[in-house]
C-alpha cells in the first residue's frame, strides 16, 4: 500500500487509516524526490521540482529501491526519462542524466590508489596476459550532444542557480557536436573531462578486457606512454592483472 | 536462541554524555570548532559509499568526536530478516569508525512487491504481537551477533494502528529487551506525537505513563526532537523541524529523575538551524541533566 501511492483502505476505521497512510505515501514520494535530486543536480535544475517528483513517483512504480540506501537508488533515470515525451523536446536530457549517474557513483567509488608494484609486469616479455584494470569509479560515455557544457552550464557552485543563456550559447558554439566524456575520482571528489575519440575507444578496449598485445594491435597509432602517466596521475589506472 | 556476552556495551562507560545529530550542512562547523558536545550521532546509510568526499568528511570527524551510528532502514521488525547486503555495509561501517553506539527501530522496511525484494524508504510500525516480537528478537539478535555488540532499538513514532496488536508497546519492548539482550533508545518526541496523534487524553501523562512502563535498565539513550505543529485533529508528522518542544523537555525532566543520567541525543533534520543553536539545545540538555542530580545528590545526603 505504501508504493501504490494513491491506494486507500476501505471500511469504518478507514479514515483515520488513510490519513496515516497517505503521511507514509507522502513521505515515501518526497524522500524518493529528494534522493532524484541529490544523485541528478543538473537534471532538477533543467526540469524543477514538480518535475522531479513526477520523475520519482514513475521511478517507485518501476523500480521500487531495493538496498536500504536511497544513495544507491536511482540508477535508470535516463531509462525513464528516454521513454516520456520529454526525450522529444529535449533529445539531450536521458545523456546528461546518464552523466550525472556516472559522477554520483564515481563520487560514491573507492578512492583510487594505483598499486605501482603491477606496474612492473609491463617489462614482462609478452603482453598477452597483461590486462590494464581501471579504478572502480572510471565511467565513459558518448553523447551526440554536448552534455559536458550543458553540465558545466548548470552548476551552482554553492550560490543561488540563474543560467547564464549567453555563455551557455557561447559554449555550445565552440562544443557543439558529438562528445566523448571521461568520469573519475580524484581527490576524493568525482571529476568529468571530454576526451578525444581515440582515447575513448580505447579506455572501452580496456573495460572490455582486451590484453596489452590486442589493445596495441587494435590501436596502434595510441600514444600509450602518454596515457599512461596521466591515468596513473590522475587515479584512472588502478592496476595492471 | 544465542546470547552474546556484552562485555562492554558502551552504554555504561557513557553515561550523562549529550551529543547532537550531525548532518552534511554542519560538518565544516562541526569540524572547527573546539567540541563542546561529547558525541555526535550520524545515520549509517549516509555513508554506505565505499570512498569520496563523504567517507573523508567522516574520517575527520570520527578524529574529533565520538560518534553514535543510527541506522534508518535496517528493518528489524522484518518478517523476511535484515537484508544480508546491508548488514555487511554496516558491520564495515562499525569496525571503520568504532561507533560508541549503534541504534535503530522498532520497525519493518523490507518485504516482497511482486518478483522484487523492496525497501520502505521509510519506518514503518510493527503490530505489538507475539508473533512480531518473535521476528524482531531473531533480526536483533542476528545483527548482533554479525557485529559483535549490543544495539539500541527506539521505540516508533507511527502513524498508523493495525490494530492487531495484542500486548502494549511497552510490554512488547521490554520483552524484546529480555529475549535479545539489547537496550532501548527512549524517544520522547516520539512518545509524545503518537500520544497526540492516537491518544485521547493528556499526550504529556500517556508519555510518563509510558515511561513508567519501561525498566530503567534497559534504558541505553534518550532522543529529544521537536515537530511542526499541526492543526486540530490532523496528524502529526515526527519531521525532526524545529527546537525540542516545551512538553518533550518536561518530560526529560521525568524520565532523569526516573532513568538516571542517561546518554542524550538532540536531533533536528529538516529546517536545520545555525549550528550554535543546535549546540544551545544540547547544553539546555546537559544543564537539566546536571541540575537532576545536584538534586537527587542533595536528597540522598539529606536522607
Amino acid at each position: 500500500m505504501i508504493f501504490s501511492l494513491e491506494c486507500s483502505a476501505e471500511g469504518a476505521a478507514s479514515v483515520t487509516f488513510n490519513k496515516g497512510l497517505r503521511i507514509y505515501q507522502n513521505n515515501l514520494l518526497m524522500t524518493a524526490a529528494r534522493a532524484l535530486s541529490l544523485a541528478y543536480p543538473v537534471i532538477e535544475r533543467m526540469l524543477g521540482d514538480d518535475a522531479m517528483v513526477a520523475l520519482a513517483r514513475e521511478m517507485l512504480r518501476r523500480t521500487p529501491p531495493s538496498t536500504g540506501a536511497w544513495g544507491e537508488w536511482g540508477d535508470n533515470l535516463s531509462a525513464l526519462i528516454s521513454s516520456t515525451p520529454l526525450i522529444n523536446e529535449h533529445p539531450y536530457l536521458a545523456d546528461v542524466a546518464r552523466l550525472e549517474w556516472l559522477m554520483h557513483r564515481a563520487s560514491r567509488s573507492a578512492s583510487p590508489m594505483l598499486q605501482v608494484g603491477s606496474l612492473s609486469r609491463l617489462s614482462e616479455e609478452t603482453l598477452e596476459s597483461v590486462y590494464l584494470r581501471l579504478s572502480a569509479s572510471v565511467g565513459l560515455l558518448n553523447s551526440a550532444f554536448p552534455v559536458d557544457v550543458l553540465w558545466d552550464a548548470h552548476q551552482s557552485n554553492g550560490e543561488p542557480f540563474c543560467l547564464d543563456e549567453r555563455a551557455l550559447a557561447s559554449a555550445l558554439r565552440k562544443q557543439s557536436g558529438e562528445s566523448f566524456l571521461m568520469v573519475y575520482q580524484q581527490n576524493q571528489v568525482a571529476h568529468m573531462k571530454r576526451i578525444p575519440v581515440e582515447e575513448y575507444r580505447w579506455l572501452v578496449d580496456v573495460e572490455c578486457g582486451l590484453s596489452l598485445s590486442e589493445l596495441f594491435d587494435r590501436h596502434s597509432d595510441f600514444d600509450f606512454i602518454h596515457w599512461l602517466s596521466d591515468a596513473a596521475q590522475s587515479g584512472v589506472l588502478d592496476s595492471l592483472d | 536462541m544465542s546470547r552474546l556476552n556484552h562485555t562492554s556495551s558502551g552504554n555504561e562507560q557513557h553515561l550523562g554524555k549529550v551529543g547532537v545529530g550531525l548532518r552534511h550542512p554542519h560538518f565544516r562547523e562541526a569540524l572547527e570548532e573546539t567540541p563542546r558536545i561529547d558525541f555526535v550521532e550520524v545515520h549509517a546509510e549516509n555513508f554506505f559509499s565505499q570512498g569520496g568526499l563523504s567517507q573523508a568528511m567522516l574520517a575527520e570527524v570520527r578524529d574529533r568526536y565520538e560518534i553514535s551510528l543510527h541506522s534508518t532502514s535496517m528493518g528489524l521488525g522484518s518478517a523476511q530478516g535484515v537484508n544480508s547486503v546491508y548488514l555487511e555495509k554496516l558491520a564495515s561501517l562499525i569496525g571503520q569508525i568504532e561507533p560508541v553506539l549503534v541504534s535503530d527501530h522498532a520497525c519493518f522496511a523490507w518485504s516482497q512487491l511482486g518478483e522484487h525484494n523492496v525497501h520502505a524508504g521509510d519506518l514503518l510500525p510493527l503490530e505489538f504481537s507475539r508473533r512480531s516480537l518473535h521476528v524482531l528478537a531473531d533480526n536483533v539478535d542476528r545483527v548482533q551477533q554479525q557485529i559483535g555488540r549490543r544495539i539500541l532499538v527506539e521505540n516508533l513514532s507511527s502513524y498508523v494502528d493495525f490494530g492487531n496488536s495484542d500486548m502494549r508497546e511497552t510490554e512488547f519492548l521490554t520483552a524484546l529487551v529480555e529475549r535479545s539482550q539489547c537496550g532501548l533508545l527512549v524517544d520522547l518526541n516520539n512518545l509524545l506525537v503518537n500520544a497526540n496523534n492516537f491518544g485521547r487524553s493528556d499526550p504529556l501523562a500517556l508519555a510518563k505513563n509510558w515511561l513508567d512502563a519501561i525498566p530503567a535498565a534497559a534504558v541505553g539513550e534518550f532522543h529529544l526532537a521537536g515537530y511542526t505543529p499541526v492543526a486540530k485533529d490532523e496528524l502529526i508528522i515526527d519531521d525532526h523541524s524545529r527546537e525540542v518542544s516545551s512538553s518533550c523537555w518536561e518530560l526529560y525532566g521525568y524520565a532523569l529523575d526516573r532513568f538516571g543520567a542517561v546518554t542524550t541525543l538532540v536531533e533536528w533534520d529538516n529546517d536545520l538551524p545555525e549550528w550554535q543553536t543546535l549546540l544551545a539545545e544540547a547544553e539546555k540538555a546537559r544543564a537539566m541533566m546536571g541540575q537532576i542530580f545536584l538534586t537527587q545528590a542533595e536528597q540522598v545526603r539529606e536522607a
